[in-house]
């Protein structure tokens, strides 16, 4: 532990905004928080819902002497995943997402240690400008062999070459990360169907930098800058992003930087508005029950809830069904804020509690359209032994609309060493 | 009308009281406050719509729709206590001025006829009307709190009883003093004599009781019914701004109904 007392106190104090200080006095102790909070529901314990942390928090910006307590909320504090369901139900508007964001950064600026994976995956961003310790060369290496492979109508173009009035912004995992690279190429596809024009930057595209707010890394500000005036120097090209951590990234918490609003839609809008528009066809049935998972980073933090429905609405033969926590009540798979780094074990079970309402709502397969997600709920899967597939949303878009680019027909070419 | 019997009031004694303990309060506030400016400046704000940041903060802070989506009769209990504090609080604020007015003789006799005469009754029913309104959420807060209740909400048991006996005397105390009024005008002054020392006992007990809430207050959650309007508005301020949550207008999604109403 760092040095202790009042010094230590003020420091904390000092990393945290003035109106976070007033929100920790402010709690009415109403336990709202522990209701819906998905990782309580796991622990059980106090110290790890909001009302227990802020109380944490509180006495730790009075005097941070070192003890128990403050282990306990060090614990509770990294196994979170920011989901913003406290927010949602708080009746004081406690901003709690941000809260625990800055408390991070607030705690390990003051010598307090976080979670060593949490470390070392923030030291791979700040190296390789990715969460995968992959050469930035690699970035859009998916859309030549996507081309090579017939899986696209045209070839992608690069952004340096051709500007467009559109910038498809891939993100770290559906660029390297093998399992969900069919997120990238369906996106192309689709957007290619729909007779959109767009461009991606390649290597030159960077990691958003969001991951690093998440887990409170102090130098996210000035990463986040770097960003914005590259991203904004795109001669006012509309962003569009196929992640939802991306999307929270470059539309909320860029947004909270000076000048750092830029024009980012999210795919799932765009493909709203293609369908509705008549441009994006789906000629294709897809007779599957499905329940649809509201990523945190695109509902609650973004507000996007009823766009991803719609498209799924227009696809011939589906079947929608809704869980009864879903919307702002979405219950989280345990994939943000880090928390996967920090507990493994707590990601799975909160996984595998999001599966259990799919299975009892009778659908086929639990749909959403956030890479990460998919790969938390996939590990849900594992831990239950459900017979309920985990689907992205492109993959059901794309059997509407190009069968033939499937998510499996993506990995296998793409295993195959296309 | 019923004349009820004067009593003495140690109206000293309690003025006493209150300005020492507000004094006491706005010291602890002013110690808080420093605390809250050690922290940092706040990142600029996007340009945002003052109405619709206005309307925002009416409804949650008057209305309470967000404690109302979570539980309908929890709602009931914090509306009825928000609104009898909010209102007996402004009554006793009135009647202060009221009696500011009368003792310099600024209104030609308008104060004493609210205070005394026929227009005191619109004061009784203003302050017995709250009253009831308080007891009724009081007693709804208290029945939620010792009635069968899902687990989660056990923690705070401790920590809330003593403050929610404190606001149930308050209010009983304040209904047993203007009932022991009420009585004294339906008897003889021979009569009601007798009772003039309780009603003095009562009414100075009442009166220090509210003190001792005022004092409380800084240290009891009740802290949030001064700064949940606070954060309510800033809130609203950035998350309009953001076209974030609770936002009304065209990005923001029909609410869903939480599971648990």
């Amino acid at each position: 532990m760092p040095g202790s007392g009042k010094k230590q106190a003020d420091r904390i104090a000092r990393s945290l905004t003035w109106r976070q200080l007033l929100e920790l006095e402010a709690c009415a102790r109403c336990g709202e928080c522990r209701t819906l909070c998905p990782v309580y529901a796991q622990d059980g314990r106090e110290a790890i819902c909001a009302r227990g942390k802020i109380a944490a928090l509180r006495s730790l910006v009075r005097d941070a002497r070192a003890g128990a307590d403050q282990i306990a909320f060090l614990e509770s504090l990294y196994t979170c995943s920011a989901c913003g369901q406290c927010h949602v139900v708080c009746p004081v508007r406690i901003d709690t997402p941000e809260l625990w964001e800055q408390a991070r950064l607030a705690l390990n600026s003051s010598g307090f240690p976080r979670p060593a994976a949490q470390t070392r995956q923030i030291d791979v961003i700040r190296e390789f400008n990715n969460a995968f310790s992959r050469p930035q060369g690699e970035r859009g290496a998916w859309a030549d062999r996507a081309w090579r492979a017939g899986l696209l109508k045209e070839p992608v173009r690069l952004w340096r070459d051709h500007p467009a009035p559109n910038l498809y912004f891939a993100g770290c995992t559906a660029s390297f990360d093998a399992p969900m690279q069919f997120v990238a190429v369906q996106s192309a596809r689709l957007l290619q169907e729909a007779g959109v024009e767009f461009a991606i930057l390649g290597p030159d595209e960077p990691c958003c930098a969001s991951k690093l707010r998440r887990m409170g890394d102090e130098t996210f500000p000035a990463e986040a800058a770097r960003r914005i005036s590259q991203l904004g120097g795109l001669s006012g090209a509309t962003i569009v992003a196929s992640c939802a951590g991306c999307f929270k990234g470059l539309h909320g918490d860029y947004a909270r930087l000076p000048s750092g609003a830029l024009p980012v839609v999210h795919l799932t809008q765009l493909l709203d508005r293609l369908i509705a528009e008549g441009r994006l066809r789906l000629r294709f049935e897809v007779p599957l029950r499905v329940t649809y998972h509201d990523p945190c980073h695109l509902g609650r933090h973004s507000q996007i809830y009823d766009e991803p429905r719609r498209v799924l609405r227009a696809i011939p033969g589906l079947q929608l069904t809704e869980m009864p926590r879903h919307g702002a009540f979405s219950s989280c798979c345990g994939m943000g804020g880090g928390l996967k780094l920090a507990s493994e074990g707590l990601q799975h079970r909160m996984a595998a509690q999001r599966i259990r309402e799919a299975e009892e709502t009778g659908a086929q397969a639990i749909v959403t359209p956030c890479q990460t997600c998919c790969l938390g709920l996939m590990n849900g899967v594992k831990e239950t032994g459900s017979s309920v597939r985990v689907l992205h949303l492109n993959d059901v878009v794309a059997a509407a609309v190009c069968p033939e680019v499937s998510a499996d027909k993506v990995a296998a070419v793409f295993a195959a060493g296309c | 009308m019923l004349e009820s019997i004067a009593y003495p009031k140690p109206w000293l004694l309690l003025q006493i009281a209150e300005a020492l303990a507000l004094g006491y309060v706005g010291l602890v506030l002013a110690r808080r406050v420093r605390g809250w400016a050690r922290g940092s400046k706040l990142n600029p704000v996007p340009p945002f719509a003052p109405g619709n940041v206005a309307k925002i903060w009416f409804l949650e802070v008057f209305a309470q729709p967000q404690i109302k989506r979570l539980s309908r009769t929890r709602w009931a209990a914090h509306l009825c206590i928000f609104w009898g504090f909010l209102s007996l609080g402004a009554l006793s604020l009135f009647l202060a001025g009221l009696r500011l007015i009368e003792s310099r003789a600024l209104d030609g006799g308008r104060a004493a006829w609210l205070l005394h005469g026929d227009g005191n009754v619109i004061v009784k029913i203003w302050g017995n009307g709250f009253g009831l309104v308080l007891l009724a959420g009081l007693l709804l807060a208290l029945a939620r709190r010792f009635g069968p209740r899902p687990a989660p909400a056990e923690d705070s048991k401790e920590a809330d009883t003593p403050l929610l006996v404190l606001l149930l005397w308050l209010t009983l105390s304040g209904f047993l003093l203007e009932g022991l009024r009420i009585a004294t005008a339906f008897l003889a002054p021979h009569s009601a004599g007798p009772l003039l020392p309780w009603l003095t006992a009562l009414w100075t007990v009442h009166g220090l009781s509210g003190v001792a809430l005022i004092v409380f207050l800084p240290h009891s959650k009740l802290i949030h019914s001064i700064l949940a309007p606070l954060v309510i508005a800033l809130n609203a301020r950035n998350e309009h701004a953001r076209k974030d949550l609770y936002c009304p207008g065209p990005v923001k999604s029909k609410p869903t109904a939480s599971p648990e109403a």
